[in-house]
């Protein structure tokens, strides 16, 4: 064996199973016809180009996350990253549309509706505007997701880009980073998202946009009772939400665990970090009591849950999904 | 079927083997021919496309030999990977009479 053919097949090793028994010995083969086909000797002292690694690895990412020919475990794993993605940019989804209908609110673009009257308070400038797109394309990234369109990969890229970048730029408190890796989480997931076919009856994603609508109670006349305050958290309702979802699933007797226990935990325990944000500032005594009940439950349900669908997805066979 | 239009990896693999058996390198090697030096596959874009069309039954190995002392495998077009191409032909032949047919209208 060549030094050449070595350091491919090392390379190849990249590859999950049962793709690599397939495919690795020809890919090698053909390889080796393409990097000698012009010098024989490169046999001796050549290896795999940069642009080759990325290859595999690329090829590699793509059957663990369940491409066809994948294997069972892999499809699972496909299904888990999906998942995450469709109901955490639904999430971010619910939160821009608030975002553009208070936007919209304020400089009076609403029928129906008057204007608070703000005077100079109103502000508005290249950073507004820039929140203002980016909002308009996370509520285009969910949808594109929860159909699975192609376009939910670039289109995950741009977001994640427009929301981290303007929030690193101007961040003022280093823990209000954690909250950007809330966001963070399911933006790459859906930029790592396999295309596949609409979500068949989401009817489950439902209470998402309505729970994140109870932020819209916040801006009615009056003041709302202290403690209600942590409700209106966005991170608080994710939170309660996974925590509800996780329970559900729990208790509900299903055949098939996995993919869906895996999502919530990771859903969940992406929330922690940002909740635990919260703890250090000054709140009120109510808001701050519904943060670390909040922290402590999704700490909770993601083990739970994590732990459930861990063991399940762990059980899969590696044998190709489609035999 | 899937009726939605075949990728140009796909559509050129999937043409390199409707003559012939092919391996490999002369899959790569045809697709580069066929294009007019235009597309060129990585290996491990060809067998990304190979790992999809053997497991929607539109390819499937042919035969092995020993070559060099190693293996090499061939793959064949399956019937219903030709009905893919054949489809996916028409779907090109129908939009290009459509935009040819537009272009011979001059302006007024």
């Amino acid at each position: 064996m060549s030094p050449l053919e070595q350091r491919y097949r090392r390379l190849l090793t990249w590859l999950p199973e049962p793709a690599r028994s397939r495919w690795a010995d020809d890919m090698t083969e053909t390889y080796l016809q393409v990097e000698t086909a012009d010098d024989p000797e490169y046999a001796e002292f050549g290896s795999p180009s940069l642009t080759d690694r990325l290859d595999v690895a690329r090829l590699a990412l793509r059957l663990r996350l369940g491409a066809p020919g994948a294997s069972v475990r892999a499809v699972a794993t496909g299904r888990t990253v999906r998942l995450v993605a469709v109901a955490g940019t639904v999430a971010l989804a619910s939160l821009a549309l608030l975002g553009l209908f208070s936007t919209a609110w304020l400089h009076g673009r609403l029928p129906f509706m008057d204007a608070p009257d703000l005077g100079d308070r109103l502000l508005w400038g290249p950073s507004y505007a820039v929140h203002t797109v980016v909002s308009a394309l996370t509520v285009a990234l969910a949808v594109c997701a929860v159909r699975g369109l192609a376009a939910t990969r670039p289109l995950a890229v741009v977001v994640l880009i427009g929301q981290l970048v303007p929030a690193v730029v101007s961040v003022i408190r280093p823990l209000e980073l954690l909250f950007q890796l809330t966001i963070a989480v399911p933006l790459v997931a859906a930029a790592f998202m396999p295309p596949g076919r609409p979500m068949h009856r989401p009817l489950w994603l439902i209470p998402v946009p309505l729970v994140a609508s109870v932020s819209v109670a916040a801006l009615r006349p009056g003041e709302p009772p202290e403690w209600t305050w942590g409700l209106f958290d966005p991170v608080v309702q994710w939170a309660l939400l996974t925590v509800v979802a996780g329970a559900v699933l729990l208790l509900r007797r299903r055949r098939a665990r996995g993919p869906a226990e895996l999502a919530v935990a990771v859903l969940a325990l992406v929330t922690v970090p940002a909740l635990a944000s919260r703890w250090p500032y000054d709140t009120p005594p109510g808001y701050a009591t519904v943060v670390v009940l909040a922290t402590l439950a999704a700490a909770a349900t993601g083990v739970a849950t994590g732990t459930v669908g861990l063991r399940a997805v762990r059980a899969l066979p590696v044998v190709p999904a489609d035999h | 079927m899937d009726a939605r239009p075949l990728t140009e990896p796909t559509f050129f693999v999937l043409a390199a083997l409707a003559d012939r058996p092919r391996h490999g390198y002369g899959v790569i090697a045809e697709v580069q021919g066929l294009s007019d030096g235009r597309v060129t596959l990585r290996v491990g874009t060809l067998y990304g496309v190979l790992d999809r069309l053997v497991a929607e039954g539109q390819v499937a190995p042919d035969r092995e030999e020993v070559h060099a002392g190693r293996l090499r495998r061939y793959y064949r077009l399956t019937d219903a990977g030709r009905l893919a191409l054949e489809a996916e032909l028409a779907r090109q032949e129908s939009n290009a009479r459509a935009v040819r047919a537009r272009l011979a209208v001059r302006p007024a």
